[in-house]
């Protein structure tokens, strides 16, 4: 079993709790953490992909930079507006 | 020997990821969260990845795992809404099946990708040796360009909504010598990781998250002077690099005909440049969006 | 389609100045969030590539959400943070495909598009991509984001919500379509008949709506419906001119629309739909506008919604799609059943004005929505021009 195969796998795990995490729980900081956590897992993903041994590609890892970023962005607007809503986000 | 450790990494990862969307307890999943980016991280190095390591472990576990704590103190503990059982088993069948698919597409993917081999060709081109960094400041600047845009819309937004400032703590005893040291030390890093990045893993993101915690430290202990004036500053100085970026784009256009191409020689000038402006900026954009709008300029509401 | 985002957004700005001073509160955010919407929308339909797709709708996403937690009522604030969970799910359903795509081609331009849907790994990855665009346009079943989002927004950010920023993704899948050629007709297959759910699923909303604004914003989940469906039959054809005609049209006419609906609540003080025809207030411009729009969105001569849904039946006819016929002109009557609800009552006169009924006074606002709608009915006349720009931006 190789390192990618590994990190490809619990890549593709972290996809999944998230998404089931998304569709069940109305908690704001519960939705923001399985966002966050479906934002590390395709990372995780793209880059076991692009894993080679011989060379390194820097293209991935740069979108990666890019996505965390905006992913912490996006989450300090998201836990902005949750503190005003308070806890409960469902009906 | 490796492969042990790949999988206890792969598993502590999961696990973490698990308690912190499962745990009742607000401030125990926002840790589990955060020990999850510290595995994540030791993955990425393992994926010959350093660079995104740092700027996960930095930003992605350390900032947002702050700004995630703030919250939960704000809005109290988790209240659920019931989900029938139903519901659970139907999403978990979903994301399963989800994942299995990801996994098999991914696993037989196996296209060469076209971009290394136009990387590796042109580097030397692009003024500095760090791939990554070739490839964020010249070769697809305009994502960055775009990206520091995204960073200047969140600001916008929160600093029309959120409710309150942090009422700093008064530095206690201890805090005070800490601080003497860890701040200046937080400075002097960035700038190393700030200079290295042209050779080696590190760069403006990674230099503006550690300047970014320094500042919070201040902040939080009430040295940063909370007021409007330093609200302002800070909104200026996020501002000011988007300007500044969106400044060399157009000179770089206006010099040599093409949006972001630098001139042929003096390109590893412009990236640095470029670099500084942006980590300052982006420092204080990440300081302020975790700060909230200034004082006294929403005293409307 | 640059100079649909100009011209709708423009329009808009206009509405806003013309708020006057006692809105100064929301009015000093309004500006910068509305500009960033405009340059990430430049940005989007001009990239050529997914992962700046990606950006540029993180972009949109925020100053959208922006814009509609702009009104600071708490149903603002929830829906707006609704928004940007369900944004943000269609953007990192849109980055895992993106992710894929280049797993499986080895590259994120949108020229990759064909080749990705010659293997299965590329259009899994495409169904990704798709996905993600559907939550981004409210196409149904992911639209249950929208109606709130749009209809607690102010109305000049409203406008610009539902013109604009939910056709972004639709550009971007019209794109795709057209990248992808024949090889990706199962999705096609999939957007057409999402596409007909969504037409009749927000008619019968729209029908049964009791607030105006309500009923705009479920008027605009059928409509992506609408466009949805000629993108889903168009294939490579020369069909996908009705379904980007249609896309400039919807964007004209609802603008004008939402402007207008701001401007009878502004006059009346509410926007019940039963309540629309008081006796102590005569029509004013701002409904004729809204009567505009709505000719427009039915799809009557000479307006440009006519000539988009013309050229797609005739189309469907040609090809004998016959079901699919039937489908538009049931969404057709659908939508003329529920503009009507309003329409009608707009158009009160004789016994029902009482002699002494004030005139609305003008506003900015009424220039802007009538301009739009006048916009919507001139490119309907003068359809010609834009057909050309499509065989330009194609060739």
């Amino acid at each position: 079993m190789t390192a990618e195969t590994i990190y490809l796998l619990s890549g593709a795990g972290l996809v999944g709790l998230a998404f089931w995490r998304l569709g069940t729980s109305g908690d704001v900081i519960r939705r923001v953490l399985a966002l966050n956590v479906l934002a590390v897992g395709i990372a995780m993903l793209l880059l076991a992909a692009a894993q080679d041994p011989a060379t390194v590609d820097p293209v991935p890892q740069a979108f990666l930079l890019t996505g965390i970023v905006v992913l912490v962005a996006v989450t300090a607007a998201l836990l902005a507006l949750g503190e005003r809503i308070g806890g409960d986000c469902d009906e | 020997m490796s492969t042990a450790f790949d999988i206890l990494v792969a598993l502590g990862g999961l696990a973490c990821a698990g308690i912190a969307l499962v745990a009742g307890n607000r401030i125990g999943s926002v840790a589990a969260f955060v020990i999850m980016g510290f595995f994540v991280a030791l993955a990425w190095v393992r994926l010959g990845a350093p660079d995104v390591a740092l700027a996960e472990a930095a930003i992605g576990a350390g900032l947002t795992g702050a700004l995630l704590l703030r919250s939960a103190n704000r809005l109290g503990p988790v209240r659920e809404a019931g989900v029938p059982i139903a519901v659970h088993g139907i999403a978990a069948c979903l994301s399963l099946a989800l994942a299995g698919g990801i996994v098999w597409a991914f696993a037989t993917g196996t296209a060469e990708a076209v971009y290394p081999s136009l990387v590796a060709a042109r580097v030397g081109e692009s003024g500095v040796s760090n791939p990554v960094t070739a490839v964020l400041l010249n070769f697809r600047a305009w994502d960055t360009l775009l990206e520091v845009a995204v960073l200047v819309v969140a600001l916008l937004l929160v600093s029309g909504l959120a409710p309150v400032r942090i009422a700093p703590a008064p530095p206690s005893e201890l805090v005070l010598p800490f601080l003497r040291i860890v701040v200046p030390v937080a400075v002097l890093l960035a700038g190393h990781l700030l200079w290295k990045g042209a050779t080696a893993p590190g760069g403006a993101f990674q230099a503006a998250a550690l300047l970014t915690g320094g500042g919070l430290a201040l902040a939080l202990c009430g040295l940063l002077g909370a007021g409007r004036r330093t609200g302002h500053v800070l909104v200026l100085a996020g501002l000011g690099g988007l300007a500044l970026f969106l400044a060399a784009a157009l000179g770089a256009a206006i010099l040599t005909g093409g949006l972001l191409d630098y001139p042929a020689g003096s390109a590893k000038v412009w990236i640095i440049a470029i670099e500084s402006a942006l980590t300052l900026s982006i420092a204080a954009m990440l300081v302020s969006l975790f700060l909230g709008p200034s004082e006294g300029v929403r005293d409307d509401r | 389609m640059i100079a649909m985002t100009a011209m709708v957004g423009l329009g808009v700005a206009l509405y806003a100045s013309g708020r006057g001073r006692d809105r100064a509160r929301g009015r000093a955010d309004f500006w910068p969030l509305w500009l960033m919407t405009l340059g990430a929308l430049n940005a989007l339909f001009l990239s050529n590539d997914l992962f700046n797709v990606y950006v540029a709708f993180e972009i949109l996403g925020l100053a959208a959400v922006g814009l509609t937690a702009l009104a600071r009522s708490l149903a603002a604030i929830r829906a707006a943070f609704d928004y940007l969970v369900a944004g943000l799910t269609g953007s990192l359903l849109l980055l895992l495909g993106v992710a894929l795509a280049y797993a499986a081609a080895g590259r994120v331009d949108l020229d990759a598009v064909a080749e990705l849907a010659q293997t299965a790994q590329g259009r899994v990855a495409l169904r990704l991509i798709l996905s993600g665009l559907a939550v981004k346009a409210a196409l149904f079943p992911l639209h249950f984001w929208m109606p709130a989002a749009h209809s607690s927004a102010a109305p000049a950010a409203s406008a610009l919500l539902s013109a604009l920023v939910v056709k972004a993704a639709l550009y971007v899948a019209l794109r795709m379509s057209l990248e992808g050629g024949v090889a990706v007709d199962p999705l096609r297959a999939a957007l057409a008949v999402a596409g007909s759910g969504a037409m009749l699923w927000g008619a019968w909303n729209a029908l049964r709506a009791e607030r105006l604004k309500l009923l705009v914003a479920h008027s605009t989940v059928a409509q992506v419906g609408l466009i949805a469906l000629a993108l889903g039959v168009a294939g490579t054809g020369p069909l996908w001119q009705a379904a980007a005609l249609l896309m400039l049209s919807h964007a004209l006419a609802k603008a004008a629309m939402f402007l207008a609906v701001g401007r009878i609540a502004e006059e009346l003080g509410h926007d019940r739909i039963s309540g629309l025809n008081r006796e102590e207030l005569r029509p004013g411009a701002a409904e004729f506008a809204f009567a505009i729009a709505a000719i427009s969105l039915v799809g009557l001569p000479p307006t440009a919604g006519f000539i988009g849904k013309w050229v797609l039946l005739e189309g469907l006819i040609e090809d004998g799609a016959w079901h699919w016929v039937g489908l538009v002109l049931a969404g057709t009557a659908l939508s003329a059943a529920y503009l009507a609800r309003v329409v009608a009552r707009c158009l009160r006169g004789g016994p029902h004005v009482a002699p002494g009924a004030r005139r609305p006074a003008w506003r900015a606002g009424d220039v802007a929505a009538l301009g739009l709608a006048t916009a919507a009915l001139l490119l309907g006349l003068a359809s010609a021009l834009p057909f050309a720009l499509l065989e330009v931006g194609i060739a």
